[in-house]
Parts: structure tokens; sequence; C-alpha cells
């Protein structure tokens, strides 16, 4: 029994992060950080380069202690503990001198499981992460984008409630870019009961996949605009589309990008 | 004296050490001698790897281990391994155990320095990975920091090679009664003088098959284990 699957009634967020700051040595980084997930959510946070996303994913994974404030997952702190939620390093990190099977796996290797059934276990999930036909392969022979898969793999293996990923398209040119994406959204709904933060820096693609979206001030960061996409309105296609411009307006000007910018960024990426 | 000199040195020419080798190979029982020198540097390099890895990793992990272990182990280093040749003969006697132990102790270094290097030049996020999926300090160690280390290890190794072999010819000039150092004096005893040079051609060869080998098999594992770098 996972710990975090043990409810708390106090608190059913499945991540909520409490006015937690965060430093490295006398540098602050993160500044009173404030939000939380419910169950199943998915949730984009973006910022600008340096602002502090990765930090916040390593305190939340356990990794950083946080001098002040808490994160909690159900009503349990994730600050000092780490193996309790599902981490997707920025960049894949895949170990050289593992095959595929083995770096997918790692996860259950730590936690002891008994191999053939780990393996049989992340054999079920291969194909769905066209990954079929590479168990074998070491990650210099896999391409970029079959490295994020795998890597995506090695998180959802881990069986945690909660998944954070670390700009998991981040080095992926744009085509096989929008193509992850509706990839991407398939398998989240295959996994619904997950909850997920998501870091990006491209704000199509926070709006593209985000149940709500998270926008991060530069350091030291902290949140300073949400925008929850389920509340557009669905009338008409034209009235959704414009609210979901109004957002991208609101989270380009929270970024400190301004409009004329970001009319070139909108039919750059479309 | 200096024609006496100049008719010594015929004895070491080309056509005496063909025939000194044949002798050496046939009545002097070459291949045993051979066979005993090897499995002494073995001998001696298995026990620098087991005493010298563990102590590299060590060092590698452990920052305060490495400052206080540094000026120690660049002083231990600079020791001819020879000069340890009493003391090796007082605490073990006569026999093949101070032969292993000086072989020992002249190859131990590069393992354990090669070792703490690669150690430290495990990427950190690995080692974060780890740690972020669960993993306890021993864990990482044992499936992120050892199997990063192994070329390193190997290369130390390689390195450790080539200095026992140097070590192990004078090493069995004393106190042993076969193996390549032995024949060398005992060929000097008998004044075989071209046979003293037929040994020194085997010491050579073997020294170098070993180290190509060695390097052979070292660019193997490397090229499976991590083309990716
Ligand atoms: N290990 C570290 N030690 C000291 N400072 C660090 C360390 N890691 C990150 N920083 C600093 O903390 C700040 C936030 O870094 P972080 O990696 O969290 O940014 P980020 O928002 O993830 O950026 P990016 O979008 O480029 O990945 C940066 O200014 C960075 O230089
Ligand atoms: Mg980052």
């Amino acid at each position: 029994m996972r710990p975090e699957s043990r409810r708390n009634s106090k608190s059913s967020f499945a991540v909520e992060v409490i006015n937690m700051s965060a430093s490295y040595g006398d540098f602050q980084t993160l500044d009173k950080v404030c939000f939380n997930a419910s169950t199943g959510e998915l949730l984009c946070i973006v910022g600008e380069s340096g602002c502090g996303k990765s930090t916040l994913f390593n305190v939340i994974a356990g990794l950083i202690e946080p001098y002040e404030g808490d994160v909690l997952s159900y009503g349990v702190t994730l600050s000092k503990k780490t193996g309790r939620v599902g981490y997707m390093p920025q960049r894949d990190l895949l170990l050289p001198w593992k095959r595929l099977i083995s770096n997918i796996t790692l996860g259950a290797e730590l936690a002891g499981i008994e191999k053939g059934v780990a393996r049989e276990q992340a054999r079920g999930l291969l194909p769905m992460f066209g990954l079929a036909e590479f168990e074998k392969y070491y990650p210099y022979q896999m391409s970029g984008g079959m490295r994020q898969r795998a890597a995506l793999l090695r998180t959802i293996l881990t069986g945690h409630q909660v998944l954070l990923l670390d700009e998991p398209l981040g080095s992926l040119d744009a085509l096989t870019r929008k193509r992850m994406q509706q990839w991407l959204l398939k398998i989240i709904k295959n996994h619904a009961d997950r909850t997920i933060l998501f870091v990006t820096h491209d704000v199509d693609e926070a709006l593209y996949l985000a149940d709500r979206v998270l926008v991060m001030s530069s350091r030291p960061g902290t949140i300073v605009y949400e925008a929850d996409l389920r509340s557009i309105p669905q009338e008409t296609a034209v009235i959704k589309r414009e609210s979901l411009n109004a957002i991208k307006r609101q989270v380009m000007d929270k970024l400190g990008v301004n409009e004329r910018d970001s009319y070139f960024r909108h039919h750059a990426h479309r | 004296m200096l024609t006496n000199d100049d008719h010594l040195l015929t004895r070491f020419g080309p056509v005496d050490t063909v025939e000194a080798l044949h002798t050496f190979f046939f009545a002097y029982d070459g291949v045993s001698q051979v066979v005993a020198s090897t499995q002494r540097l073995l001998v001696g390099l298995l026990i620098a790897s087991l005493v010298g890895a563990p102590i590299g990793i060590a060092i590698g992990v452990s920052r305060p281990l490495e400052s206080a272990s540094s000026v120690l182990m660049q002083f231990l280093r600079m020791i001819s391994p020879l000069s340890w040749t009493p003391i090796a003969l007082i605490l073990f006697g006569i026999g093949d155990t101070p032969v292993y132990f000086l072989v020992a102790i002249g190859s131990v270094w590069p393992i354990v320095i090669n070792t703490a290097a690669g150690v430290k030049s495990v990427d950190p996020r690995w080692k974060l990975l780890a740690k972020s999926l669960g993993a306890t300090p021993m864990e990482t160690l044992i499936s992120i920091i050892l199997p990063a280390i192994q070329t390193h290890v190997l290369t130390g190794i390689r390195v450790a090679l080539g200095i026992g072999w140097v070590v192990l010819v004078p090493a069995e000039m004393l106190g042993v009664d076969n193996g390549l150092g032995y024949s060398i004096l005992d060929a000097r005893d008998r004044l075989e003088y071209g046979e003293v040079t037929a040994v020194i051609l085997v010491i050579g060869f073997i020294g170098f098959v070993m180290d190509l080998a060695s390097r052979n098999l070292l660019s193997k594992v490397n090229n499976e284990s991590l083309s990716a770098a």
C-alpha cells in the first residue's frame, strides 16, 4: 500500500503546496509558492527559464528540502521523503549501460520487485508507447522521441498516483512535438486517476494539454496567475476560441511577453 | 679486460639468443616459468583490485575521506614498490606471498585513483534520478555508481597490469625458485648470457601481448556499455 493512497480526512488534494519557499544556499529560488491539485487533474506550469520550475519539482519529489512551508499529498508531507511520486526529470536521463527494458523497470528494480514480474508488466505497455520492438535497444540506439517516451513510461511504471513531468517533450522538433502532444493526451486519459504536474515553456502546449495552467514569475518563482481551462464556455467554436485567446493573452502578459510578440508567436506555432 | 667484455657482449647476440630461446623453452621448461609468473601477476592484481576498488569507491563518495587521504596516497604512490622488499620478507617470509604483496602494492594505486575519479565523474543527475525513485545510498551505489564506473576501474586495472608485470620480475629474484625473474638469475649463475637475453625477450613479448589484449577487451566493453557518451 503506497502512503499517498492512504487518504487523510484532513485533505483530499493529491498535491498541496503551502507557502513553500526554497533556496540553493543563499540563492532564493522559490518564494511562497502556493497551489494545489486534485486527483486526476493535469496542471501545466509555465514560466521563463530559470524561474524555478525544476526546483519546485525537486521539492515535491523530496530531493530538496524547503526552508519554509510544506508540500503535502493527501495530507501527508512529501518533503524529505523520496520515492513517493513519479518524477520524470528534465531531459530523459536513461542510463546508457541499460537496455530499454531494464531502464524502464529501474523503479521496480530499486523497489526490489522481482525482475520477471516487473518486465512482464512493462512489456504490456510497450506497444502503446511505440516501443514494442525496441526492448533490447540501448539508449544510444534510440531517437530523441523514443527516449522521452521511454522515460515517461519509466515514470508511469513507478505506479505512483502523482506524476511530475518536467518538459517531457522538451527536446523534440515541432512536428514530433505536436504528434506527441496528441499521443500524450491519449495516455493521460488512460491514466485518468493519476494527478499530473507538467512543466513546459510552450504556452500553446500548456493550453492544449492542461486542465489548469499556472504561471510562475521569474526568480524567485511564485505562482502569479492561474487559469482553469475547463471553465471555458463551450457554446460555440467562436466563443471557445475567443475565451482561449483571452486566457492566452493573460498568460503571455504575466510571463512578460507583450501583445506584439505574442501575436507573432501565436502564428509561428500554428 | 676489454677483450673479455667484448667477448661477453657477443654472447647476448641474436644467433645465440634464438638458440637460447630454444634451450629455455625445452631444457628449462620455459612454459611453466611463464605460467608461474603469469599466475603470480594475476594473484597480485586480484589482491590489488579487491583492495584498491573499494578504497577508490570510498574515496570517491566521501569528500572528507578524499581530502584526508590524498596526501598520504601521493606519498605512498611515489615509493618504489621494491623498497617494500625487506618489509615484505619480514612480514611474509620467503615464497610466493611476498611476491604477491610487492605486485599488489605496486599496482594498487592506479586502481584506487581511477576508481575514485570514476565515482566522482558519475553524472549527479543519475544519482538524483535513483534517489527520486526511492533508492537508498546503498542502492544508488549498486544500481548507478558501480555500473557507471566500470570502464574507469578496468582502465585502472589495465594500467596496474603493466606496473605489476614490471614489478614482478625483480620480485621473483628473491626467495622463489621458478618464474621469469628467477630464470634470469638462474641463467646468469650458469653463465648462459644468451639465455638471459632470451628471457628478457619473453618478458617483453608477454607484457606486450597482455597489454594489447587488455586494451582490446577494454575498448570492447566500452563499445558495449557506453556508446552513448
Ligand atoms: N543545484 C543547484 N545549485 C545552485 N543553483 C541552482 C541549482 N539548480 C538550479 N539552480 C538555480 O536555481 C534557479 C532555478 O533553476 P531551475 O532549474 O529550477 O529553473 P527552471 O525554471 O527549471 O528553468 P528551465 O526552464 O531552464 O529548466 C536557476 O537560477 C538556477 O541557476
Ligand atoms: Mg527546468
